[in-house]
């Protein structure tokens, strides 16, 4: 499991593509990812301080997920974020 | 000698970010081996030149400096913009170079025409950024920060913001389309004889393969090994055939197509009502000045003169075999499109 709240950290610059994905830059190492729609979706709940709940919600308001498969998917996606040093628990 | 600021590789990004305000993004260039940005403080530069690179010459005073890619992005986020009114893209010598001007007769309007960034990092599609692949999203995403950053309101009020892409950007037209897929386009050709005998009088830079095998293989569609053999004019016309191929792929409501042939002041004022743009009297008679003017003299004071049959007269059997067998079909499909609606 992963802390409740998770955020960015300040080196971390996150660009959208027409709601269709992204890209992360870390401004520190030069190393970028791409996230996919899902996963821009819950960086942008992240920038806006939500919790995990609320990203969850977030989700299910946008995909017909069921809550556990959309809180599996959401915190899947932070610890990889964590391991690489883009986010920070708060 | 040009101050340096700190606006270079390193973390202190804020106060780059800060420095860097208002300031264009000039060039797309190699520094210290890493890919860079080459930025300006062109204060209230106007880009009336024919040519972007042009205006830049005339500001050599001005400070630059360079940072990592990545700054676009950043820059991006507080920029305070015009979003582009229309693009241009064109086959080579072929009138685009006139519309860009009659789109500088408007009042208030701002034309950057073939800036180096856009169209070097266009060209990093050939050679860097599989399609679908993070790369690329990454490239779109450093294009779109590059064209809105040279969009910025340094002079304060809003303005009618134009960009010409280079020829070889024609090949990116697809993807350009994917990032901004409500700007009106227009797509210049012209008979591929003229434009090969046009290109072979004064070569321009994206026909010397020996500058950039790696993009020069990818805008002909052959591996780099195969660059060696051809010619300049066979270089040339497989390029046209492929501009060609791609602009009438991509036709649409968006894009429309002109042959140069049937390019006059009148159908100047109807390529700007395609970008949304009904221009007054005074820039009607504007830009039928500009009409009568060769485009590229920077003074603006050359007349223009009709040379379509002297390059005609002036190509060999060979040139005409080339246009023929790599550009002639596609060019046939141009002008069957244009049938097809009025601008």
């Amino acid at each position: 499991m992963v802390a409740s709240r998770m955020v960015p950290l300040k080196d971390i610059v996150y660009t959208d593509f027409q709601g269709t994905g992204g890209i992360l830059v870390d401004l520190n190492t030069k190393q970028y990812y791409q996230l996919n729609e899902t996963g821009s979706l819950i960086w942008r709940g992240l920038e806006k301080g939500s919790s995990v709940d609320d990203i969850v919600s977030e989700v299910r308001s946008v995909y017909e997920v069921s809550a556990e498969q959309a809180q599996a998917s959401i915190e899947k996606l932070l610890n990889a974020l964590e391991s690489r040093k883009l986010v920070k628990r708060s | 000698m040009n101050q340096f600021p700190s606006a270079s590789f390193g973390n202190n990004f804020s106060k780059s970010v800060e420095q860097l305000r208002f300031w264009l993004p000039i060039d797309a260039v190699i520094h210290e081996g890493r890919p860079a940005i080459k930025w300006m403080d062109v204060g209230d530069a106007e880009f009336k030149e024919p040519f972007f690179h042009e205006t830049i010459a005339s500001l050599e005073t001005q400070q630059t400096a360079i940072s990592e890619l990545d700054l676009l992005l950043q820059l991006e986020k507080v920029a305070d913009s015009d979003q582009p009114a229309g693009f241009i893209f064109h086959s080579s010598r072929c009138g685009s170079t006139l519309l860009a001007n009659a789109c500088k007769s408007l009042d208030n309007s701002l034309v950057i025409s073939e800036a180096p960034v856009l169209d070097k990092l266009a060209s990093r599609f050939f050679t860097d950024a599989e399609q679908g692949s993070a790369q690329e999203m990454l490239y779109m995403l450093f294009l779109r920060a590059a064209v809105t950053l040279l969009g910025q309101r340094r002079k304060g009020p809003e303005r009618r913001y134009f960009i010409k892409f280079a020829c070889t950007t024609t090949l990116q037209l697809q993807r350009i389309r994917k990032i901004w897929p409500q700007v009106p386009s227009i797509f210049l050709y012209r008979d591929p004889v003229e434009i090969i005998v046009s290109n072979l009088k004064a070569t321009p830079e994206w026909m010397q393969p020996e500058s950039n095998p790696a993009t020069a293989a990818a805008i002909v569609g052959v591996a780099v090994d195969d660059l060696g053999a051809m010619s300049p004019a066979e270089f040339c016309a497989r390029a046209l055939g492929r501009f060609f191929e791609v602009a009438a792929s991509n036709k649409s409501p968006q894009l429309r197509t002109i042959n140069y042939s049937a390019v006059t002041s009148e159908w100047l004022v109807e390529a700007l009502n395609h970008f949304a743009v009904t221009p007054k009297a005074g820039e009607v008679d504007a830009i039928d000045k500009v009409s009568r003017l060769y485009s590229k003299d920077i003074a603006g004071r050359q007349a223009f003169s009709e040379d379509s049959a002297s390059k005609r007269a002036a190509a060999s059997t060979y040139v005409i075999e080339l246009a023929d067998t790599w550009a002639r079909a596609a060019y046939e499909r141009l002008n069957t499109s244009i049938h097809e609606g009025k601008i």
